[in-house]
């Protein structure tokens, strides 16, 4: 009996040292495992095992998921009538505090807002831009893909609003970006403000000069 | 005046392009063009624009109302109205965006406005699964339809037909739109409605024709990936698993549908008896991360198959590992169970699904972001649309949270700003600073013309430095003299109006009645996110654990197999060795 016992461990121990080295060719074997799905390798196997094969999937609680998913949305859908009005409310307030904030801190006597506009941009792809006035850096916006994509598409972005007295101002733009030829591209732009009552809209404009095949920069004061 | 805009419909999950047109022309002339800006309308309006072309609802939304408070008179037109409703729809507020709709409808718009507006309302009831009333607006779409709308039209309009069960004709879509980039979108949902009634001749040949649509970007790539997907199912439902196998050899083995296209792929080679390849796609997908219901099912296969071909050596070490496998797997979801519950997860969650979804492969390896144990057991929630729902609510309540945050600190500046304006006064103090200046601004003058004169005495070379000089004295006095002018001709200093106190307190008490809201609202909405999670983690441990009891029962098998031959082995050496004696 334990001769028995013993010969059937030693075969055991075997079995599992041959497993081992197989193991490793299972590993290996995922590693070549993309490209033997174009390879023919020969195995010799059952051909008829398949037939017994169940392949229909199981859908392992489906039901209860399900279930679980329509009371879900019955719920979201119970608060959703009331997340829509606050965020109708959340709008309005937004909306009333920017007005607020603006008669606070820009009077309409003294306000002046600087808008970036673009049309077309064939010869330019803006990166970045500078606003200098009356000698002192005040603005720097670097635009994203999005952001360009936006302006280029009719879009205004507002650069800047300040407050500045009646008389003569000098207003700079800087920009930066890639010009004709995909060089580095840095121009400038520049206006001698005259500020009056009131606030005032300058609208800096890129666009493209397809004759010179340049792009171009201006101010214009609304 | 035409101005583009798009945007991509969320609830469709592709690349389906809206439009509307309202607004600035793009540049085509040979000449120099300043701006397309013409007024300061449109100037102001832009500001709207520029939010909702980069798909920023909320901002834009708020813009909108800023350039209504402040009449402007684009905001406050048809076209204006029906960005405004469109915007809303996208934001989720759909029932005030119906309301916009129905209301433009009512008046005299223009055919093109009007048939934006039923294209809108359509796609409201379509989100609504609405589906007669979806056909029925769409049916009100007559006459020119915009040029941006047309693809978005008629993309709406195969959805519509797919859910109600109708025919789509041959002459379906306009001629022009097959040179759109978005066609092969139209031509599969074309494939799924004739599927739907049983034209399968016609569904294969759309489906053949996205097949080959396999230009350079990701996005048509995964497109042909899923006709021929959906080609390869009609296949095998149909008995024909040679060709199903053909299709299935031509998908990517990494995106979106490999894991699928793998699984089938080894089930079509077992059918035609090719089973080296069968076991070399069950290799792949087995090393695969084990949250994807088709990895789980290819371990139990690949030891089975093993088995089958008559490597029992190879099978038992299959279920081993595979057996290890699913226990780490349902480790795993246990740990994504305690995940969820923490408390600030939902929140994160949302702020990381963009990185999550951008920057991993799901489907060919490893997640390496945060949240790894979570969030790859919902790969399938995430497309469902409950769970969308969810998320969609919930990432707009945490925007309005944060947005009414920063207002709240905002509110403690008004005030300071409000006190220290109070605070200005133009006294006595400066009533003589102002006199002073004045007198000093009128020597300063009188010493530069006498400096002036001091000059012509010079030398020329001496005169020429000095006039630089003076050039420059003669610039600040511009500058001073302007100032001193204005200050003198102010009688007081400008202060905010006290009334403004009273406005900035009811505001921010608005802001903390908001807030709460919010925060109601949010407590409401996150056990709904935890409770789909948690449905779908026990579908996957559920099924985790019939897989691994299976792997159990084939080792348990294999190993008495084994046993038993060893037996029998055994036996036939003692019955040779007693014949011997």
């Amino acid at each position: 009996m334990h001769i028995l016992l013993s010969r059937i461990s030693l075969a055991l121990i075997l079995v599992f040292a041959y497993i081992g080295l197989q193991a490793q060719e299972v590993e290996q074997g995922v590693d070549d495992g993309a490209k033997a799905i174009d390879a023919n390798i020969s195995v010799d196997v059952n051909e008829d095992w398949a037939a017994s094969v169940e392949d229909t999937n199981i859908d392992f609680g489906r039901d209860d998921s399900e279930s679980r998913a329509r009371s879900a949305l019955n719920e979201v859908q119970k608060i959703s009538r009331d997340i829509q009005i606050l965020k109708g409310e959340v709008i309005d307030l937004n909306k009333d505090l920017t007005l607020m904030e603006e008669k606070l801190l820009f009077p309409s006597s003294t306000k002046v807002s600087f808008f970036v506009s673009a049309t077309s941009g064939q010869f330019f792809e803006m990166e970045s831009v500078k606003l200098k006035i009356d000698g002192r850096f005040v603005a720097t916006h670097i635009y994203s893909k999005k952001q360009r994509e936006a302006l280029l598409r009719g879009g205004v972005h507002k650069l800047f609003i300040t407050n500045l007295s009646e008389g003569q101002h000098d207003i700079i733009a800087f920009f930066t970006g890639v010009g004709p030829g995909d060089r580095a591209y840095k121009r400038a732009s520049e206006l001698r403000l005259k500020k009056g009552p009131g606030s005032q809209y300058l609208e800096i404009a890129i666009s493209d000069d397809t004759v010179a095949q340049e792009p171009t920069f201006k101010m214009k004061l609304w | 005046m035409n101005l583009m805009s798009i945007f991509r419909l969320r609830q469709f999950g592709l690349a389906s392009v809206l439009s509307l047109g309202l607004g600035f022309a793009p540049v085509s002339s040979a000449a120099i063009i300043d701006s397309h800006v013409q007024s300061t309308a449109e100037l102001e309006y832009g500001l709207v624009l520029y939010e909702y072309f980069q798909k920023r609802f909320f901002p834009s939304l708020v813009e909108n109302a800023y350039s209504v408070a402040k009449e402007n008179t684009i905001a406050l037109g048809d076209d204006g109205e029906l960005l405004k409703g469109g915007l809303m729809l996208s934001y989720g507020m759909a029932d005030d965006a119906r309301n916009i709709f129905e209301t433009l409808l009512e008046g005299k718009a223009s055919p093109l406005v009007r048939n934006r507006a039923w294209y809108f309302l359509a796609r409201f009831y379509y989100n609504k699964s609405d589906i007669s009333n979806a056909t029925r607006a769409l049916s009100y779409i007559s006459g020119e339809i915009p040029k941006d709308l047309v693809f978005d039209y008629y993309y709406l309009s195969t959805l519509v037909k797919i859910k109600s069960n109708k025919a789509l004709s041959e002459d379906e879509f306009d001629e022009t739109i097959a040179q759109s980039t978005q066609y092969p979108y139209l031509l599969f949902n074309k494939a799924i409605g004739q599927l739907k009634v049983g034209q399968l001749v016609d569904a294969v040949a759309n489906l053949e024709t996205v097949k080959s649509y396999v230009g350079l970007e990701e996005e048509f790539l995964v497109l042909s990936d899923r006709a021929k997907l959906a080609l390869a199912q009609i296949a095998m439902q149909k008995g024909r698993f040679d060709q199903a196998w053909l299709y299935l050899t031509q998908i990517r083995t990494t995106g979106l549908y490999s894991n699928r296209a793998l699984l089938n792929y080894a089930w079509a080679a077992i059918k035609v008896k090719r089973f080296p390849d069968a076991t070399a796609a069950l290799k792949l997908l087995n090393r695969r991360n084990i949250a994807s219901p088709e990895v789980q099912e290819a371990k139990v296969l690949l030891a089975h198959l093993y088995e089958q071909e008559g490597s029992p050596r190879k099978a038992l070490k299959a279920n081993l590992l595979a057996i290890k496998d699913f226990k780490a797997g349902v480790a795993m979801v246990d740990e994504a169970r305690r995940i969820i519950d923490k408390k600030d997860v939902p929140a994160e969650f949302i702020t990381n699904m963009e990185a999550i979804v951008d920057d991993s492969d799901w489907h060919s390896s490893t997640p390496s972001v945060d949240y790894k144990n979570l969030t790859p057991f919902l790969i399938d929630l995430m497309s469902g649309h409950p769970f969308n729902e969810t998320l969609r609510e919930l990432a707009d309540l945490y925007y309005l949270r944060k947005n009414l945050e920063y207002w709240l600190l905002q509110g403690r500046e008004h005030l300071v700003i409000m006190e220290n304006s109070t605070k200005k006064a133009f006294n006595d103090k400066n009533h003589e600073l102002v006199r002073n200046s004045v007198k000093f601004e009128a020597r300063f003058r009188e010493q530069k013309a006498e400096l002036s004169l001091l000059n012509l005495a010079l030398e020329k070379d001496d005169q020429v430095r000095i006039d630089v000089l003076l050039a420059s004295t003669s610039d600040e006095l511009i500058v001073f003299d302007e100032k001193v002018k204005l200050f003198d001709s102010l009688e007081d200093v400008y202060v905010l109006p006290g009334s403004y106190r009273s406005e900035i307190n009811s505001l921010h008490r608005r802001v903390k009645m908001l807030l709460q809201k919010t925060e109601l609202n949010i407590v409401k909405l996150e056990p709904v996110m935890r409770q789909l999670v948690k449905a779908e983690l026990d579908k996957h441990e559920e099924r985790m654990s019939y897989y691994w009891a299976q792997s159990r029962l084939a080792k348990a098998r294999l190993y008495d197999t084994t046993l038993s031959t060893l037996k029998d082995a055994q036996r036939s050496l003692n019955s040779e060795q007693r014949g011997k004696n």
